[in-house]
């Protein structure tokens, strides 16, 4: 069985006297332990997309089946990383972090010393006990990441995970990111804008087109590249070539569209 | 040696801020002086009527042999204890209906025109029907300071609780939060700058409120003994009891004032 299906999904947005459609007729599955990536010019429905895996929205036609069940009954087996970080000002980080397993009324002690160890490995350890206020959007972004990977979810909505922090700290968090998921044999779904990101991190990647989002192509990472860490894979001989051939798609892509 | 500087540079700072508060205070203290001491010398002159405008020295006798024979406390105690009560109750009840609103959005929808007419609707104007039907007492009173605020409170509250970033819900449900977890974790704490706000205008329209309530019951209060000073034509009475409700007028706004340093400290 699929562990993830998505089928058949179209979107509209209504509003006073027009409507927008979003997203026509998405359709993929995604297994156990895969990692999958999707990217497409910004406004192609993206985030839509995440949104309506994670089940905050309701698409206007199809559904997602998370093991064969309908989305709404799974929700708390998903982790969905907005992909603007949404701290409560009012929360400590530490607060912040451990949003989750209060909600979720999980009061396991240990829950705290792994959020400080994620925290730690993430570079912002000293800022537990500040406020959200206090930190650069970088640092935010990674409290939102840590509060995300905290309740340990099966399936992993990354939105844009990456895209306030410098070069640097974005290796890093990749390749934090990346032996997570694999250690624990998460499945995740990152939408980004970063083409090299995208092949250094996933096994799949699709490319949706806009005006509706459409699934334009989807595209298998090199096998060599997928076992090996975002750092080496990006260093590795394949990742120009394969590069290049991502980068033409969304050429004729934009090159339609305009 | 650069260190020095800018330790030198921070001292400089403090000073200059400290400078500026110390003019402020100044000049407040300076205007205290100078409206009293005008308002006693043109009394003394005759320049403005002494039996309608009285005097700070004719109203400190008068306040003496009220707190010598103690009757003016009553009077405080009584006006003070519905003021309170008023604001409490009007302000609580106002949030509590903010809060029902939101969980039942559909209801807000039906009763918003009801609420935009109560809203405009002079609440004062209420008052004679208010004592005929509670009795003439406290009752009354305390339910017309609840009456004028509760209304305002609760359209300004919900607003606030409607502007509250959906994304922070969306946050939420995410890790499957119920609607009273999305009210308390995100809706309430999101709302308690509008909340403050209502506070401190509550403060103002419940001493409205009860002030008026004590001119239509008129028995006892500072209310009170202003239409008894009026009506007698006690003007010094009159002043006296309005400085007082001035002065715990003025108290109450700074107990809500640090109310609000608590509550809104890191945002
Ligand atoms: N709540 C909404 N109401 C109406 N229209 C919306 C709403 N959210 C998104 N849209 C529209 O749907 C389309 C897709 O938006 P979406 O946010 O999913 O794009 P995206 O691919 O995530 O873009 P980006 O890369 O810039 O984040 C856009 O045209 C947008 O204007
Ligand atoms: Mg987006």
């Amino acid at each position: 069985m699929t562990f993830l299906s998505v089928k058949n999904i179209s979107q509209q947005y209504f509003s006073h006297n027009s409507y927008t459609k979003a997203l026509e007729n998405i359709c993929f599955d995604v297994s156990e332990g895969q990692f999958l990536s999707l990217i497409g010019p910004s406004g192609c429905g993206k985030t839509t997309l995440l949104s309506i895996i994670a089940g905050l929205i309701t698409p206007t036609a199809g559904k997602v089946l998370l093991e064969g069940k309908e989305m709404a009954k799974e929700k708390l087996q998903i982790g969905y990383m907005l992909q603007q970080d949404y701290l409560f000002p009012w929360k400590t980080i530490m607060e912040n972090v451990l949003l989750g397993p209060h909600i979720q009324k999980n009061r396991d002690p240990s829950l705290k010393e792994k959020a400080e160890q994620l925290l730690e490995e993430m570079g912002i350890g000293q800022t537990k006990n500040s406020y959200p206020n206090h930190l650069s959007g970088g640092m935010r972004q990674r409290v939102s990441l840590a509060r995300t990977m905290i309740t340990d979810p099966k399936l992993l909505l990354l939105d844009e995970p990456f895209s306030a922090l410098d070069y640097q700290t974005k290796l890093k968090l990749e390749n934090l990111v990346a032996s997570t998921l694999k250690t624990y044999k998460k499945t995740s779904i990152l939408v980004t804008h970063d083409i090299e990101e995208a092949i250094a991190m996933s096994d799949t990647i699709i490319l949706l087109s806009s005006n509706p989002g459409k699934i334009h192509s989807t595209f298998t990472v090199p096998e060599e590249l997928q076992n090996m860490t975002p750092f080496e894979a990006r260093h590795h001989t394949t990742f120009p070539s394969f590069f290049k051939k991502v980068w033409k798609e969304m050429e004729n892509l934009e090159s339609k569209a305009g | 040696m650069s260190q020095k500087q800018d330790e030198l540079r921070f001292i400089m700072h403090k000073q200059k801020l400290k400078k500026e508060k110390r003019l402020v205070t100044y000049w407040q203290l300076f205007l205290f002086v100078i409206f009293f001491s005008s308002w006693e010398m043109f009394s003394r002159l005759k320049w403005i009527d002494p039996l309608v405008f009285s005097s700070p020295s004719r109203i400190s006798r008068m306040f003496m042999d009220k707190v010598e024979d103690g009757s003016i406390w009553m009077h405080i105690q009584v006006t003070l204890l519905e003021t309170v009560a008023g604001f409490i109750i009007g302000t609580v009840a106002g949030i509590l209906l903010a809060g029902i609103l939101w969980w039942f959005p559909r209801v807000a929808k039906i009763v918003d025109p009801y609420l935009v007419i109560l809203n405009a609707m002079p609440k004062v104007a209420l008052g004679p029907i208010i004592i005929v039907a509670l009795g003439p007492g406290y009752f009354s009173i305390i339910a017309m300071g609840v009456v004028i605020s509760i209304v305002i409170t609760t359209i300004v509250v919900y607003s606030a609780f409607r502007e509250v970033d959906e994304n922070y819900i969306k946050v939420l449900r995410t890790f499957g939060a119920n609607r009273f977890q999305i009210f308390k974790e995100a809706i309430f704490p999101a709302s308690f700058p509008s909340m403050i706000s209502t506070f401190k205008v509550n403060v103002g329209l419940s001493w409205v409120g009860v002030i008026v309530g004590e001119f239509l019951v008129s028995q006892k209060g500072l209310g009170y003994l202003i239409i008894y000073g009026f009506q007698v034509f006690d003007f010094t009475l009159v002043l006296s009891s309005l400085l007082l409700i001035a002065v715990f007028a003025a108290l109450m706004y700074q107990a809500v004032e640090k109310l609000e340093k608590k509550l809104i400290h890191n945002r």
